[in-house]
């Protein structure tokens, strides 16, 4: 059980994370779209793959929110954190979604069929300890900004106006949720540096992004998933940026780390 | 360590980090079809530059495609920075060893 200090402390941040959604990033999938723009949406395969392929994975989301409530019972910050979180990502697989549909990319049918074939399958959490949770967290919702930034720039640069934006608004949420992670995860490491950091070595060693794996014709949407991560870019636009928000190098990583076993 | 113990420092970084033996390592070898991930690599430098004294700078990091990369990348590196040594402790007692498993400071890496 997290101690009463490091509860309160995250009640705090959530608190800090919920003001600042609520005054200065919240938007709806209705009106803050450039729906209006919709004849110059092109027909472009890759883009209709993509967003596809993201609202599949944006559709785990039960399974998500269970993994994280389940671990975080007692902790009124965390849990209401998430309770938030699942709100936004709701509304980013609505908002591809609608995306498919409106843009008449994908059939009412095929969305059904392709919703169908996602709920068949049911994701699992990849640790069981909410502080291990805390860095995958971390490192996934900046990972997913990464991603969603280079398929803004694709849409951009094939002069899609209405998935440029749709992209903007979700990856702007990812690195909302991404700072909040960091500064939970800084918690962590002011109350237990040598765990914390353990922690954040394994989780760096044995991290995968969701649900790829889960969604239907895999091997069809695998260059969705790398899109934006060739050559060590996970490494330089991921890890080593959140390394450095938690005022951390990659010498502190592995130097407390060294005693795990790197079996993957 | 020197510039030359590299490619043997790497070797034993690669097998430390990957459970497996590489072989030898040829300069033209691409590092991905070693079976090394990103993650895994950045560990082997972080190995590579601890025993070897040296410190590669981040941005240095993402342009590592093949063996010859990582060599040239380690031969260019520069010496680690070190802490700054502490007040001097005083000296032992005649006849009593320093601490067992403790580092000499000047050994100690800087953050
Ligand atoms: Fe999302
Ligand atoms: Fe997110």
């Amino acid at each position: 059980m997290t101690s009463i200090a490091l509860r309160e402390a995250f009640h705090r941040e959530f608190m800090t994370f919920f003001e600042r959604a609520e005054r200065t990033r919240r938007w709806n999938v209705f009106d803050d779209i450039p729906w209006d723009r919709l004849d110059e949406v092109p027909a472009r395969d890759e883009l209709a793959l993509a967003a596809e392929t993201f609202c599949g994975i944006e559709m785990f989301l039960p399974d998500y929110l269970q993994a994280h409530l389940s671990l975080l019972a007692g902790d009124y910050g965390q849990a209401w954190f998430s309770a938030n979180w699942g709100y936004e990502e709701a509304k980013h697989a609505l908002a591809l979604r609608e995306y498919l549909l409106r843009s008449g990319r994908r059939t009412e049918t095929q969305m059904r069929e392709f919703g169908d074939a996602v709920t068949a399958r049911h994701w699992e959490p990849p640790y069981r300890t909410p502080r291990q949770m805390v860095v995958y967290s971390a490192l996934q919702e900046l990972t997913t900004f990464v991603s969603y930034r280079e398929q803004r720039e694709l849409a951009r640069r094939a002069h899609d106006p209405v998935l440029a934006e749709v992209y903007r608004l979700i990856g702007r949420d990812e690195m909302a949720h991404c700072r909040f992670y960091q500064r939970i995860l800084g918690l962590h490491l002011d109350e237990d540096r040598t765990g914390t950091l353990k922690d954040l070595a394994h989780v760096v060693r044995t991290f995968r992004m969701p649900a790829h794996e889960l969604l239907p014709d895999r091997e069809d949407r695998e260059s969705v998933r790398t899109t934006g991560f060739g050559n060590g870019a996970f490494i330089t636009e991921v890890l080593l940026p959140s390394l450095g928000a938690l005022g951390l190098t990659r010498h502190d990583l592995y130097s407390a780390a060294a005693t795990v076993p790197a079996a993957r | 360590m020197t510039p030359t113990d590299i490619p043997h420092v790497l070797h034993r970084a690669y097998q430390q980090v990957t459970q497996r033996d590489p072989g030898t390592l040829h300069r033209d070898t691409d590092i991905r079809a070693l079976g090394v991930d990103s993650v895994q690599l950045l560990e082997i430098i972080v190995i590579a530059e601890t025993e070897l004294g040296l410190r590669v700078p981040d941005a240095a990091l993402g342009g590592v495609e093949t063996i010859g990369d990582l060599y040239d990348m380690l031969g260019r590196a520069a010496p680690q920075a070190r802490t700054p040594l502490p007040a001097p402790a005083p000296a032992p007692a005649q006849g009593q060893a320093p601490a067992q498993g403790q580092a000499p400071a000047a050994a100690r890496t800087a953050r």
